[in-house]
Parts: structure tokens; sequence; C-alpha cells
């Protein structure tokens, strides 16, 4: 679902921010990507969702190049930033109409969906809110709802937790879990290493901008904990 | 007074971040990028002052015959004065109240009080380079023709650090005003967009009201500053202590300038806090229903969010449509109301032979006023911290691009249309005249709309903190106004003088053909350009 072959990408004359970085993600993966700030997570998840240009490499979105058929992987795939700046002028609701009407989602599939997403997480109600007015746990929501209404192959996450209450973390994992037995792929990066290793089928640690340690989470695990091989690996 | 500096410097190097000389920096590209920034915002300077001297030259030129020079100088300050006014009220919210890191300023160890004082300081700057870009030139001019005492031009630069002060505290007074009553609505945006246009409106009604239109183009230079100065004494104090030496004048002038200053600050300081709070409130909907929703087209999808965007943000329409509405209603006020002053005149050329001077003239007029800084000056700095979504979302760039052209000509167009229909059936003009001032129009404003997106896709910035730094004191929204002044104003000047009134169109048929090839080639190269931003 999604192969990086050799990224790199460096910001004009400083050292690389990501350097030589590969690894591939199946469908049906939930895919941890954990490293220290700086490491070049996001980075990484920028140079996927087609944000960020990069150096040399490349990056393929269900077998298509982001360089050669950007629209075709960005219509397969659904990226959240750690901090969702959505447009502040728009109600929640018209957000994800607009969302809706980008991927171009059915009426009766957005109707259905946001209704679905919106109770899962409790907000239905504050759907009619400017997003200028909610806070950050309420956008992150929001984001994550229009992440979901097209039903992406590849779902792109930064720091997901970070602002959510535990009733919403709850539903967001539960949100995951049915995308990947319905064929999907999930890449997100994270600081909260729990969650990563109950969550995640396979993982990769990055540490200034070059990948240390990739694959299965039993097999790169062990016997340790994954903090205690994160911290050792990242000492190192 | 060390937190106050701190403060007033990051503002200030905000507002004008890309005007500073480009710092040693370890990325080539973003080296490259701040000092293209750096030599549009220095050559856009030169220009808009080299166009000050000339207006002053031009001023002068025709006042020194009939020796009235010295109602040169309370003339210039006083259209100073009323610039600084219309801007004052405009931005009195987001760069007083409403900017982007208020959460931040107010969660450090600075007194509040302070963060207010720094503020102001930013509302005085940037309006006190109008009075600078407008007042010196205009001093220089007079000196040169004058040759006054040695004291004229220190005299010059202390009066002008003060004349921002009493507009400012005005406009800045009427501009919380409004904020303040409209933040608790559900449309306040909207709200405050209306009521700060019909604020406008009223300014320079009653102003032009006051001054007597048909006199003042009629009557000698000395009426128009007596008259002037009659409406504004602070402006007959100024000319007095400039060209008549009275330093007792000059001394009024000054500390009536620094009590009004000195009121609204103290205002803002004391009410900073709960005005801040009151203007950042957010209407919230109790009664919110999840009802069935509909789907739109990409394109129209992409053009309502790109619409609302544009009306949602005060400052960023009333300074790229304020001049359409405006000029709507007062072509639709002349043209049904003012018909006996217009319609001799509109006679008189008729019947001297010059009607086909009539559509170049009418059109580069109504070109300039309608699209004096388009839309798509700023529409792609505008996207901000949402750039992301552009990037990333499944929107092919064209689509994008297209969407933001079609928000740029939603207004000047069928302006336009109705204000060419109005005039020419109320002053009964020949349909020759009618089709011939569209001709013209209708290509100036689509060349400007292209050009306008192509100078902000050359040059742009998305890490503003207010709008006002990209909409107000934004390079590619002062090159445009650069652009529009020329454009309009250099065909017709070619027309009307070698008395060929084709010209005007041959223009326009290039503009058209150059807006054209233009978008071809943004459209084309598109993904590129929107993947490097």
């Amino acid at each position: 679902m999604l192969k990086i072959e050799h990224l790199t990408k460096s910001y004009g004359g400083a050292a690389p921010a990501v350097s030589d970085l590969s690894l591939h993600v199946e469908a049906g993966d939930i895919f941890g990507f954990i490293g220290h700030n700086g490491a070049g997570k996001t980075t990484t998840l920028r140079c996927i969702a087609g944000i960020l240009d990069f150096t040399e490499g490349e990056i393929y979105v269900d077998g298509r190049s982001v360089r050669r058929e950007p629209i075709a992987c960005k219509q397969a795939m659904s990226y959240i930033p750690d901090n969702p700046d959505l447009y502040e002028h728009l109600t929640a609701i018209k957000y994800l109409n607009f969302i809706a009407d980008v991927y171009d989602v059915s009426e009766q599939d957005r109707n259905a969906r946001i209704k679905q997403y919106g109770d899962a997480f409790e907000i239905t109600g504050n759907l009619g809110d400017l997003i200028g007015s909610m806070s950050h746990g309420m956008k992150q929501k929001v984001a994550l709802i229009g992440a979901l209404l097209h039903e992406p192959k590849l779902l792109l996450l930064d720091e997901p937790f970070v602002g959510l209450d535990p009733k919403a973390a709850h539903a967001v994992k539960t949100i995951m879990q049915d995308m990947v037995k319905r064929g999907s792929a999930i890449f997100f990066s994270t600081h909260v290493l729990e969650v990563a290793e109950k969550l995640c089928n396979k993982v990769a640690i990055i540490k200034q901008g070059r990948l240390i340690v990739t694959g299965d989470m039993d097999t790169v695990r062990g016997n340790s904990s994954l903090e205690e091989l994160f911290l050792e690996l990242t000492d190192k | 007074m060390k937190k106050l500096i701190l403060l007033v410097k990051l503002q200030l190097s905000s507002l004008f971040g890309r005007a500073v000389i480009p710092k040693k920096d370890g990325d080539p590209t973003r080296r490259r990028k701040q000092r293209s920034n750096f030599a549009t915002m220095l050559v856009t300077g030169i220009l808009l002052l080299a166009m000050s001297f000339m207006y002053s030259y031009g001023m002068a030129a025709g006042l020194k015959p009939l020796n009235a020079l010295d109602s040169l100088l309370s003339v210039m300050m006083v259209a100073s004065t009323m610039l600084i006014l219309i801007s004052a009220i405009a931005r009195a919210k987001t760069v007083l109240y409403t900017f982007g890191d208020y959460d931040q300023m107010m969660s450090l160890p600075i007194p509040p009080r302070v963060v207010a004082v720094s503020r102001l300081i930013s509302y005085y700057v940037f309006d006190l380079l109008f009075a600078v870009a407008l007042l010196i030139p205009c001093g220089i001019i007079y000196g040169i023709y004058q040759n006054p005492a040695w004291t004229f031009y220190p005299m010059l630069i202390v009066l002008t650090l003060f004349v921002p002060l009493l507009p400012l505290a005005i406009g800045g007074f009427l501009g919380t005003l409004l904020a303040a009553a409209t933040a608790r609505f559900k449309y306040k945006n909207a709200l405050s967009t209306i009521m700060q246009m019909a604020l406008l409106i009223l300014v320079m009604v009653l102003s032009f009201t006051l001054q007597g239109s048909e006199e003042m183009l009629s009557s000698a230079a000395m009426a128009i500053a007596d008259r002037v100065e009659g409406i504004y004494p602070l402006a007959g104090m100024f000319s007095s202590a400039l060209h008549g030496g009275e330093v007792l004048q000059g001394l009024a002038f000054i500390g009536i300038s620094a009590a009004f200053g000195l009121l609204f600050s103290a205002f803002t300081i004391k009410f900073f806090k709960p005005l801040c709070t009151r203007m950042r409130a957010v209407y919230r909907n109790r009664n919110f229903r999840l009802t069935r929703q509909s789907k739109r087209s990409l394109l129209g999808s992409l053009y309502l969010r790109e619409w609302k965007h544009y009306t949602s943000s005060t400052l960023y329409f009333i300074n790229t449509g304020f001049g359409s509405i405006l000029l709507a209603l007062a072509i639709l006020y002349l043209a049904f109301f003012g018909r006996n002053t217009l319609q001799p005149l509109a006679d008189v050329l008729l019947l001297s032979g010059y009607e086909s001077f009539f559509a170049p003239v009418i059109a580069s007029v109504l070109a300039w006023l309608l699209c004096l800084c388009p839309p798509t000056a700023a529409c792609i700095s505008i996207e901000g911290k949402n750039l992301w979504l552009s990037k990333h979302l499944p929107i092919p760039a064209g689509t994008w691009i297209r969407s933001k052209i079609l928000v740029s000509l939603t207004l000047p167009v069928p302006i336009s249309l109705i204000t060419v229909a109005a005039l020419t059936l109320s002053l009964r003009l020949p349909a020759a005249v009618a089709i011939g001032t569209l001709a013209i129009l209708l290509p100036y404003i689509y060349f400007f709309t292209v050009v306008g997106l192509w100078i902000n896709l050359r040059n742009n910035r998305f890490d503003w903190k207010n709008e006002a730094e990209i909409v107000k004191a934004g390079a590619p929204v002062l090159i445009m106004i650069l652009v529009t002044m020329a454009a309009t104003v250099l065909p017709a000047v070619f027309t009307i003088s070698t008395e060929l009134p084709w010209l005007c169109y041959v223009a326009a048929a290039a503009f058209l053909i150059a807006a054209i090839v233009l978008r071809a080639k943004i459209e084309k190269r598109a993904e590129d350009i929107r993947r490097k931003l």
C-alpha cells in the first residue's frame, strides 16, 4: 500500500532531515513510526502526503508514484497533521462537505459517515460551530472525520492521540482496527509507545533522519518492551 | 521597557519581515526568496515614493502660477489624514485585538498594558508610512519651489510624526466600537464588513459634501485650502507652522494630535483585555441538527470555500472589494440622481465630436477603480497555515487556481456591466459607447486578475499572524496597485494626447492576449508551482 524507496529530504544546505529511508506498509498493517523530536517523522509523513517535495528517492501509494501521479495517490489516502490547521472560517459541517466534494463522496455515503463518526466522537451537535471556535481536540475530531469520509486505503496520522479525550482516543483505535480489517493500511507517528505497542503490528524507529530498525512488532521488540528498545537504540 | 522593545521588534519584523536585508542562511533557496522579497519591497517602496513625488510635483506646478503653493501642504496633509482614517477603521480589530499570537503573548510574564502598547505602536508605525510617503515628498517639492528657511525640513519631519495620531485615534475608536458591537452575532464578520463599509462611505460622503463638490472643482486653490483648513483646523496649523514658521501653531498641532493619541491609547490600554475577550468571542449554534447534506462539483465546492473565506475576512474584502461596491453605488447614484450634473457634460462631449473618446476614458477610470487591488494579489498568501490542505487534498492545481480567478472576477464583472448599463441608460449614450466601454473594461479586469495571481504565486508568504501583513502590507498587493495604475492611466493618456481613440482598444486586446497566455502558462506548470510553495 505504501512503499518508500531511499527517501532523502534536505532543506537547503543543511544536513538531510530524512536520509535514505526505505520501508514498506502493506494492506492490513497498523504501522507505528517512532523517533525523537526532530528525528524526521513529520518530514517523512509530509513527503508521503504530497505536501513536501523530496530530494531523492521515490514514494508509491497503492502502486502509484507520488511524484508522477499525485492526484491519484492523494485520492487513495488521508493525512492528519499533529496540529490540524483547518479552515477556521467554515463551520465543521461545511468543512466536511467540502472534503466530501473533493473526494467525490456520494451524498448517501457522506450523510451516513458524518453521522456515524460524528456520533462516535460525540460532536454531531457541534458540527454547526465555526472551526475557529473549536478547541484543539474538537478540531482534531473534525479532521479525523474528514479523513475517514472517503474510506482511504492509506491513513497517515501525525501524533493522532494528542489532544483527544480518552473516549475519543478509544474511538480512534477502534476505527483504526476496523479499517485495517477492511484492507486499508495505517501509518502513524506517536510518542505514546504503550499505544504503539498495543495497536501496531509493525514498527519503524527513526533517529536523525535514518531508519535504525523496522519490522514486525514482536520481532523488533523481542523480549523487551518497546520503550526499553527505543531508549537503547536511540541512546547509542 | 525591555519587554516592550522585544514585542515591538517581533511585531514589526512580522509586518515588514520580508523588507529586511537577508540574513546569512544555510538554505540557498530561502536566501534567494528572501533576496527576491527584499528587492520587491524595495522597488515597490521606491516606485510608490516616486509616484508621490510626481503627484506633489504635478499639484505644485498647478498651484505655483496661482501663488497658492502654501495650500499644497494642507491639502496633502488632509489627503494623508483621510487615508489613515480609512485604514485605521479597517485595521483596528485585527491589529489591536484579534492578532494571531494573542494567547502566547498574554500567557508570557508581560503585563497586558505592555502588550497593548506594543500593538498600538505597530498600529501607528504602519500608518506613519502613509504620512511619510505623502508628506515628505510633498515637503521636498514645496522646499524646491519656495526655498524656505532651514528650519522647514526638521519641522516637517517632526510634524509628520504627529500627523497619524488624530486620524488613528478616531479611526481606531470607531473601528473598535464597530468590532465590539458585532462581536457576539452569528454573522459577525458579514455584519462587521457591512457596517465598516457603511461607515467608510459616510466618511467619504460627509467630506465630499462639506467641501462642496462642484465648488471644489472650480474654485481657486486658496479657496480649496480655506475649505480644507476650515473643516480640519489641524491642516491649517500644520501648514502655518511649516510655511509661516509659526512655532505656536506647530506646538498646538503637536499638542492636539498627542492628546488624541494619548486618549485613545489610554482607552485601549484600560479596556484591552475585555475588548480582546469580547472580540474573540464566537457564536455557538446550540440548536444545530444534522440534516441531509448535498453534493457539489469540485470547482463549485472550491469556489464556495474561496468565496466564503474572502467574504469572512473584513480586511481582505474591504481592501479589495470595497472599491467595486463603492463604485457601483456612486455610479448608480450619479446615473439616477446626479443626472443634472452629468447630462450637460455628456451632451457637450457628444456634440463636440469627442464621442469616440468616451469609451476609452470611462473604461480606464472604471478599470482602475474596480481593480485597484484585485483579490488574486493576496489569494495565495491568504492560504496561510491552511496551505497544507490545498497541497494534500486531491485537488488538481489548475482547478484550485481557477477557483481563485473566479472569486476575483465575481464582483468586478457584474458591477462593470451594471455601471455601464446605468450610465448608458441614464445619460442616453449611444450603444456603441457602451459596447466600446465593455470591450476595453472586461479585458482589463481579466488581465489584472491573472497578473495579480501570477505575482502572488511568485511572491508569497504563509507565516503571517494577522491578515493586514499580506492584505495591506504585502508586496504583491503594493505591486498590483502600481501595475493597475500604470496599465489604466498610460493607455488613456496616450489615447487622449495622440487623439487616437483606437489605442485603448489595442491595449485592451494586448492585455487580453497577455492574460490568456499567462494563465495558460500558469495552469501548465500549476502542479509544480504549488508543490514548491
